[in-house]
């Protein structure tokens, strides 16, 4: 089959480009996003880690997340992320969210195009069907995975991770990462994988005013 | 009813001669059969069909253009049906094998269905020109990671029930969701159809109904002996809690 030969290459390129495009969507939103003090304050603590993998890490987004035990303190959330729907993509598609913190779908098309939103995973909703140059908001509650689908258009998704508290880190590509302005206690830490390829992690963590715990995040298969 | 038969109801009923025209069930044993309506609120503005036409005509990459593909909702494929409950013994028509193809135009399935059993196969075949790298995980600890030289197949067992996904690290538009279902009466539909499950042990059970990018349903069915007992389940946007 010649055709396929030639054809299947440059299929791939063009979805590693896409792929490569979307991971600096990505980090270009994770650059807006607002952050937590880079240094430990004095009435809190950081936690700073690495994270070592067993086998070659996908160029997807791995998130490390601290989950208080015996429940969040009360935060106000960050501002909320907009999302928009241009080229009946989700953009960013994919996202970190805080528990309460809103999320605004846009439809942002420069066309007469309708888009809907509904939500599968930690929390299932419908957002309906809205016209260009409108917008849905909604705050999610639910910590976990929600993946984003339009009901009109078959290629359209996305996901979000709902994180409990503004305590979480993307792991670099170096496999470092860090989480400042921490309230001192005990903390379950959890990873996150847009792409598993190894088996999740939790770790134990104790945090004190004024310190940075260190951990090292083991991802094997 | 042995397996063969029960196996040979499925194929009939995904052929479109399944539900009434069915042979009524032997006097000790019960038949479900599941209408499978898959509808979702249409109505949306915008380009209809594949073509993507007025993406490509505002200039946009040509690739980006199939993104205006529409779902259809009277042709969904690949609808997993599944009965669950105690006292379900094997020989329902639980699928021993699956395979996935992967061309240049990405995954030929978006769900995959295999039945309980440890020696079932999930069969992964690279139709394209490179190697890829395919990774497939449940919610638990179960789950693979194969690299896939350019056309090869590959083969691989998933043994604990549940829901896997399976993405690819080169091409981000490969996302499947692999079943494992909880028992071997279990069957794949497609929207408009039906699915027939026949020499079932009078009991209940829980139907449980999973079709790609929607909610799953699960509702609870009584099989009576000697009886067809048929169940309209709607896999659909629909369906869902509206936000506030």
């Amino acid at each position: 089959m010649p055709s396929l030969l030639r054809a299947a290459p440059a299929a791939g390129l063009l979805a590693l480009a896409s792929a490569v495009a979307a991971w600096r969507s990505f980090a270009a939103a994770a650059e807006d996003r607002p952050r937590p003090p880079a240094t430990p304050v004095a009435d809190s603590g950081a936690v700073a880690g690495k994270a070592t993998f067993s086998a070659a890490r996908p160029k997807q987004p791995l998130i490390v997340w601290l989950e208080r035990d015996g429940g969040e303190l009360p935060a106000k959330p960050p501002a909320p992320l907009q999302i928009g729907q241009k080229g009946a993509e989700f953009s960013p598609s994919f996202a970190v969210v805080v528990s309460g913190q809103e999320v605004v779908f846009n439809n942002d098309e420069d066309k007469d195009i309708d888009h809907n939103v509904y939500t599968l995973g930690a929390e299932q909703k419908n957002f309906d069907i809205f016209p260009r140059g409108k917008s849905v908001r909604y705050a999610f509650t639910n910590s976990g995975e929600v993946s984003l689908y339009c009901s009109v258009h078959k290629l359209m998704d996305g996901k979000l991770l709902v994180v409990p508290s503004r305590a979480w880190a993307e792991v670099a590509d170096d496999g470092s990462f860090s989480i400042a302005g921490v309230a001192p206690g005990s903390y379950t830490l959890r990873t996150y994988q847009k792409a598993k390829r190894f088996r999740d992690v939790e770790l134990k963590v104790t945090v004190k005013a004024g310190e940075t715990a260190q951990v090292v995040v083991e991802m094997k298969r | 009813m042995t397996a063969r038969a029960a196996v040979a109801a499925v194929l009939l009923a995904a052929a479109g001669c399944g539900g009434p025209s069915h042979p009524p069930p032997a006097a000790d044993r019960a038949q479900v059969v599941v209408e499978l309506e898959a509808r979702a609120k249409e109505g949306g503005r915008g380009p209809k069909g594949d073509s993507g036409d007025s993406y490509s005509s505002a200039g946009r990459d040509p690739e980006r253009a199939k993104n205006s593909a529409r779902v259809d909702y009277g042709d969904l494929p690949d609808i997993a049906v599944m009965l669950a409950g105690p006292g379900l013994p094997d020989g329902g028509p639980a699928p021993k094998a699956s395979r996935l193809r992967i061309g240049p135009d990405g995954a030929d399935h978006r769900l995959l269905l295999l039945g309980p059993a440890k020696s079932t196969v999930l069969t992964l075949e690279n139709a394209t020109g490179a190697a890829l790298t395919l990774g497939c995980w449940g919610g638990g600890s179960d789950g693979f990671v194969a690299t896939v030289p350019a056309g090869r197949e590959a083969q691989a067992t998933l043994s604990a029930p549940g829901s896997y996904e399976l993405t690819c690290d080169e091409r981000d538009d490969v996302r499947v969701t692999v079943i494992v279902a909880p028992t071997s009466w279990a069957a794949l539909g497609r929207s408009n159809d039906s699915v027939v499950f026949d020499g079932l042990p009078p009991g209940d059970y829980e139907l449980v109904v999973q079709a790609p990018r929607l909610p799953e349903v699960r509702r609870k069915v009584s099989a009576p002996a000697g009886k067809r007992t048929t169940v309209t389940v709607r896999p659909s946007v629909n369906e869902m809690e509206f936000a506030k």
